[in-house]
C-alpha cells in the first residue's frame, strides 16, 4: 500500500511563505521591454536632426535589430554612399526609397549598392540631463 | 619462412623517403624483396640469375594503388636496385650475386 | 554527426562587421603594442600578408594597397563571441565552445543537414555581419577535414555524410593539413610515402601506433569514422587568468609601479567577475628587460595564497599594491635599483564564484564588497570604463598618466558592446 508523505520542503515553509511567492515573477526590466532578442540587438546614437519629426532628436541612445526584415514605412539602419543613415524605408518592386522626417532633408532614390544593416526599434532621449551628467550631451 | 629486414633512406623527386625492405629467403636461388612504405607492401622485387623483376603488389587498397603507380619509375626502380645491392654487399655477408 | 563553425580571421571580421565601409577591404588586426598582425580578412590575406608578420615592418609597403589596421579590442572581440556562440547554440541541442573563433556542434539526428547548414550560416551572418564556415561530418577529425574544404567551396560549407564522401574527401586533404597532425608528424609522413589524409586512413594499425603513438592512431580511427573524440559541453573553467603589460618606457619609479600594480590588480577583479569566478592564488611580478644584457637583471615575485577566494576589486587591489610595495621596500633595504619593464598581476586557483568557500567572520565584510564592485562595474559599463575608480587608482585612470603603463594603440576602434558613448553615429 502506498503512503501518502508530505512534501518535507512544503512542511517546513507553511506558514512562513509569502502569499505572493505563488504569483512570483522578475521585476520590470529595461531590457524586456526593450530588447525582442539579445543576441541581434545593438546600440547606436542620433547624430544630425534628419529623423527630429518621428520623435528621434539628437543624441537619442538607439536599438536597432539585424533580425528583423525591413518592412515599408520602418525606421532602418543602411549603409548607403558611404554614410551610415536612419531613415524611413519604403520599397515599391525594385525601387528602394529612403526617406527622411523632417522637412528639407531630400529623399533618397537607391542607385547604387544599399547595405541593409537593421530596423531601428527603440529611441531613448534623456529628459533629465542634470541627474545623468555621464550621458554624453549633444 | 626466415626475413631479413632492414630499413633505407632514399634522395628521391628532391625529398627524402624512407622505406622498409623485408627480404623473404626461398628454396630456389631466387632473392625476394618486400618494399614496404609506411606499413604497406608495395611492391615485390625479384633477383635471379643477376636479372631484376618488379611488381607493384595486386591486392592493394585503390587509395595506395593509385599512390604506388604514381610513384614507382624507373628512376626509383634504379635507386632501389642500386641501394638493395650496395647494402647487401658492403654491409652484410650475403652478398647479391 | 558533429559540426565544427569557425570564422576566417574573425578579429579582422569583427572590425568589418561593425564598420560597413569595411567591407571588401583588407582589413588587419594587431597583436598587444601593435606588434604582429593576427588576425587578417580574407581581403588582406589576398594581398599575400601573412599572421606574425611584424607589423612596423610591413605597413608601407600594404597601407598604400589600402590595407586598414586596427589595434586589437579584445573586450569587443569577446562580446561579439558570446553573441556567436549563443546563435549558434540556437540552431543544435549541444555545442562546445573550442576556441574564441571555433565551436563545435553536436548534428546527431538531424535529417536536413544540406538545408539547415546553410540557414545556420545565413542567419549567422545577418544577425552578426560576420561570415562564418561549417564542416559537418560523422567525427570530429573528419569534420575538420570538411571545414578545411569549405574554405574553397562557395557556399562556406562542406558535408561529408557516407563512407564514400568520406574517401573522396580525404583525397583531397593533405596530411600537413589535419587536425592533430604537427608537422614533424607530417614531415615523417611525407618521407614515408603517406602524402594525403586517404592514405594515412589505410595505412596499417600498427605502423601508425608505432610511429605516432596512441594520438596518432585515434586521429586515423576517426578518419576511418570511429568516433574517438566526444563532444565535451562544458569547457574547464579557465585555469588561470593573468593581467599586464609592458611599460613604454623602462621604469624605477615607485609611484609609478604603484599606481600600476592598482590599475592592473583593478583590471583583473574585473576580468575575473566578468567570468564569475574567484582566485585563491595572487601572484604579483615585475621583470627587466631581458634582452638588454648590459643592465642588472631582477624578476622579484610576490604570491599570496587566500582562505577564501576573493574577486572584488578592493582585496585585488589591495594585495597588488602590498607586492609593489614590499618588493620596493625590499630594494631600498638592499640598496638597489632596477629599470622594470614588465608588471603581471596573476590570479590562480580559481573557483566558481557560488563555490566559493567563506570564512565565516569574514563573510560579511566580502559581502558589501562584492556589492560594491558589482555597483561600479554597472556604473562602468553605462558611463564608460574608469569613471568610477578608487582614489588610489585616480592618477592611472588620467590620461597623460595613463600613457605611461597603458599599451599603445596606434589604431584603436569603438567599443560598441561595452561603452553606450562609443556607438555608431546615425545620420
Amino acid at each position: 500500500m502506498r503512503r501518502t508523505l508530505v512534501d518535507p520542503k512544503e512542511f517546513i515553509q507553511s506558514g512562513f511563505t509569502s502569499p505572493a511567492e505563488e504569483y512570483a515573477v522578475p521585476d520590470l526590466r529595461l531590457d524586456h521591454l526593450m530588447i525582442r532578442d539579445p543576441e541581434a540587438t545593438y546600440p547606436a546614437r542620433m547624430q544630425g536632426k534628419a529623423m527630429e519629426k518621428a520623435g528621434i532628436a539628437e543624441g537619442s541612445y538607439l536599438l536597432f535589430d539585424r533580425g528583423i526584415d525591413p518592412k515599408n514605412g520602418d525606421i532602418v539602419y543602411v549603409w548607403y554612399d558611404n554614410e551610415k543613415l536612419i531613415r524611413f524605408y519604403e520599397k515599391h518592386g525594385q525601387k528602394i526609397t529612403l526617406y527622411a522626417a523632417t522637412p528639407g532633408y531630400p529623399s533618397i532614390q537607391v542607385e547604387s549598392e544599399l547595405k541593409f544593416i537593421g530596423v531601428v526599434t527603440w529611441a531613448n532621449k534623456c529628459l533629465c540631463p542634470r541627474m545623468f551628467p555621464l550621458v554624453k550631451q549633444w | 619462412m626466415l626475413f631479413n629486414t632492414f630499413n633505407i633512406e632514399l634522395q628521391y623527386r628532391g625529398t627524402l623517403c624512407e622505406l622498409d625492405i623485408r627480404e623473404a629467403y626461398t628454396s630456389d636461388g631466387t632473392r625476394n624483396f618486400e618494399i614496404i612504405q609506411g606499413g604497406i607492401c608495395i611492391l615485390l622485387m625479384m633477383f635471379k640469375n643477376g636479372l631484376w623483376s618488379v611488381y607493384i603488389v595486386d591486392d592493394l587498397h585503390p587509395v595506395a594503388k593509385q599512390d604506388t603507380e604514381m610513384f614507382v619509375t624507373d628512376e626509383l626502380i634504379e635507386l632501389l636496385t642500386q641501394a638493395i645491392k650496395t647494402y647487401l654487399d658492403c654491409l652484410t655477408g650475403n652478398k647479391l650475386s | 554527426m558533429v559540426a565544427i563553425a569557425d570564422c576566417v580571421g574573425f578579429y579582422a571580421a569583427w572590425h568589418q562587421s561593425t564598420e560597413p565601409w569595411l567591407q571588401g577591404v583588407p582589413v588587419v588586426s594587431l597583436s598587444n603594442n601593435d606588434g604582429c598582425m593576427i588576425a587578417l580578412s580574407p581581403e588582406a590575406k589576398a594581398l599575400g600578408a601573412s599572421r606574425t608578420e611584424p607589423w612596423h615592418f610591413v605597413m608601407d609597403k600594404y597601407v598604400p594597397l589600402g590595407m586598414v589596421a586596427y589595434s586589437s579590442n579584445y573586450r569587443e572581440y569577446q562580446a561579439m563571441n558570446k553573441r556567436l556562440m549563443k546563435i549558434l547554440a540556437r540552431f543544435v541541442p549541444r555545442l562546445e565552445t573550442y576556441s574564441i573563433d571555433e565551436c563545435w556542434m553536436d548534428m546527431s539526428g538531424v535529417q536536413n543537414l544540406s538545408t539547415l547548414v546553410p540557414f545556420i550560416i545565413n542567419e549567422t551572418k545577418k544577425l552578426t555581419g560576420i561570415q562564418i564556415r561549417i564542416g559537418v561530418a560523422p567525427t570530429k577529425t573528419l569534420a575538420k577535414v570538411a571545414i578545411h574544404l569549405a574554405k574553397q567551396d562557395p557556399t562556406n560549407s562542406f558535408i561529408i555524410n557516407n563512407q564514400s564522401e568520406i574517401d573522396t574527401a580525404l583525397q583531397r586533404v593533405a596530411v600537413e593539413d589535419m587536425w592533430n597532425v604537427g608537422r614533424q608528424y607530417a614531415n615523417m609522413l611525407h618521407r614515408n610515402g603517406i602524402h594525403t589524409a586517404a592514405r594515412l586512413a589505410i595505412t596499417p594499425e600498427w605502423w601508425v601506433r608505432k610511429k605516432m603513438t596512441v594520438v596518432g592512431w585515434r586521429t586515423q580511427q576517426e578518419l576511418r569514422g570511429n568516433v574517438c573524440l566526444k563532444l565535451v559541453e562544458v569547457m574547464d573553467p579557465k585555469k588561470n587568468i593573468g593581467v599586464g603589460r609592458s611599460f613604454k618606457k623602462t621604469t624605477s619609479d615607485a609611484q609609478q609601479l604603484i599606481d600600476a600594480s592598482t590599475f592592473y590588480g583593478y583590471r583583473l577583479a574585473e576580468k575575473l567577475r566578468e567570468e564569475k569566478l574567484v582566485a585563491t592564488v595572487l601572484q604579483v611580478s615585475l621583470r627587466t628587460n631581458k634582452w638588454k644584457v648590459d643592465t642588472a637583471q631582477h624578476q622579484p615575485r610576490r604570491i599570496f595564497h587566500l582562505d577564501t577566494g576573493i574577486n572584488n576589486m578592493i582585496d585585488v587591489t589591495r594585495y597588488a599594491r602590498h607586492a609593489i610595495k614590499s618588493i620596493i621596500d625590499e630594494n631600498l633595504r638592499n640598496k638597489v635599483s632596477y629599470k622594470y619593464m614588465k608588471i603581471e598581476v596573476f590570479a590562480s586557483g580559481l573557483l566558481p564564484e557560488n563555490e566559493n568557500q567563506i570564512v565565516i567572520n569574514d563573510s560579511y565584510a566580502a559581502g558589501s564588497k562584492n556589492r560594491l564592485s558589482r555597483v561600479i562595474d554597472d556604473i562602468n559599463l553605462q558611463m564608460g570604463k574608469g569613471k568610477v575608480c578608487f582614489a588610489n587608482n585616480l592618477k592611472a585612470w588620467k590620461h597623460d598618466n595613463l600613457e605611461a603603463y597603458i599599451m599603445r594603440q596606434q589604431y584603436p576602434s569603438p567599443k560598441y558592446f561595452t561603452d553606450w558613448n562609443e556607438s555608431p553615429l546615425l545620420r
